[in-house]
């Protein structure tokens, strides 16, 4: 009896929380991106907008942050997991190349989709 | 009544805190990034089969990733295993401690392309165990144990599971098969194993603003086995070998970037054995995940 009570529980739980209704469709995700990159032009300092593809969830990501904080030109780095965002502040007087992006992208394991670049 | 009440209480509000989707605990996964590699997981599963009693932690290493596509890991699985008298007398008749068969692999992602927030991935996992688990244990009235009480197989095995991942948003599934197969030692030879498992994950909410933020993550996963009956000098062993399988929900919990911490409960939903076997209990797993790079 209770191996069948806690069968229908965790069944009963599992569904009702999958049709709680979400808060973001593609259309928000989409604006929401528009929106980060934005952002990035307030800061100051050289920064570097990443897009990357197969970022599912934190613990997934933060492999890549401990890649591209590796690199020396890196400052500071900010991973926005829903938005597929990686806003990164260069050093001042430093480079920072695209091959080192693309290699530390491809090492995380995700796929690089565009570099954005915004100019002190 | 309260306690399942209570616990549904929990299920539904606690992942509002924000949850994305994380690994299943059971199922294989196709991803080979930062957590596969230079990372430990430790997690212990109780269970209980008529009068015996079984706990194992695996000690998972992930020591090295020659490639983003390549991971390898080796398992160091730490067993008790205990036998008491039949009928509930409370008395044991068999109770032993220590290191199981060692367990190497290599898993390697051949197939992936990547969107925004999503994933597919396939891999396929190369497996091989060592007999380094005891065999040579006794009962305590000092006759030989049987076979599935040791800590160990005595012999070398082999296997292959494929692996597949799907992550679109706030849904994702992961799935894997896989076949198992025993060397024999001193003619006797435990049943082939094939084993296959499903794990339905939900984010909820759908976004997540950064890694640090803290997640918990809900999963549903189903996972079978179907093992051959165990061969003794070239027969079957009749009250050997079947079908099992579990639903098991579950939760992580990551605490820091580097740090996850897990449950599952798996419950038997299918028991389906040659011969007269005694039914398997509800098994409870619980570990952690660390990231130490």
């Amino acid at each position: 009896m209770f191996r069948t009570t806690t069968l229908m529980v965790a069944l009963a739980a599992f569904g009702m929380v999958a049709l709680l209704p979400g808060t973001a469709n593609a259309q928000q995700q989409q604006s929401g991106q528009e929106e980060a990159v934005a952002a990035v032009s307030l800061l100051n300092g050289a920064t570097v907008t990443l897009e990357v593809d197969g970022m599912t969830c934190p613990f997934c990501a933060y492999g890549l942050e401990k890649r591209l904080r590796k690199i020396a030109a890196v400052d500071s780095v900010l991973i926005r997991v829903s938005d597929g965002l990686v806003q990164i502040r260069v050093k001042e007087g430093q480079e920072l190349e695209d091959e080192e992006l693309h290699e530390a992208v491809k090492r995380a394991g995700f796929s690089l989709r565009e570099i954005t670049r915004v100019e002190n | 009544m309260g306690r399942p009440l209570t616990l549904l209480f929990v299920l539904l509000w606690a992942p509002r805190l924000l949850a994305a989707q994380g690994l299943p605990f059971h199922t294989q996964s196709a991803l080979t990034t930062s957590f596969e590699e230079r990372g430990l997981r430790a997690f212990s599963m109780i269970q209980r089969r008529g009068d015996v009693t079984a706990a194992v932690t695996p000690l998972v290493f992930l020591p090295f990733a020659p490639s983003h596509k390549v991971t390898t890991s080796v398992v160091l699985p730490l067993v008790y295993k205990r036998m008491s008298e039949p009928g509930g007398g409370g008395g044991t008749l068999y109770s032993n401690a220590g290191v199981g068969d060692v367990t190497v692999s290599a898993k390697w992602a051949f197939f992936g392309r990547d969107r925004l927030g999503g994933t597919t991935r396939l891999a396929l996992i190369m497996s091989g165990s060592l007999p380094t688990g005891s065999t040579s244990a006794s009962l305590k009235d000092g006759g030989a144990a049987p076979r599935s009480l040791q800590l160990g197989k005595g012999a070398v095995s082999g296997g292959a599971t494929l692996v597949g991942m799907l992550l679109r948003g706030r849904w994702g599934i992961n799935a894997d098969v896989g076949h198992v197969r025993h060397a024999s030692d001193d003619g006797f030879r435990f049943g082939s194993v094939t084993r296959y498992d499903v794990a339905i994950g939900f984010r909820i909410p759908d976004y997540v603003q950064s890694i640090r933020t803290r997640t918990l993550q809900l999963y549903l996963e189903w996972n079978g086995s179907i093992t051959g009956r165990n061969r003794q000098s070239g027969s079957d062993l009749p009250n050997t070998g079947g079908h099992v399988a579990y639903l098991s929900p579950g939760l992580q919990w990551v605490v820091l970037p580097q740090l996850l911490l897990e449950g599952s409960v798996q419950i038997p939903v299918i028991q389906d054995f040659n011969g007269a076997q005694p039914d398997f209990g509800i098994r409870p797993a619980f570990g952690a995940r660390f990231l130490f790079f």
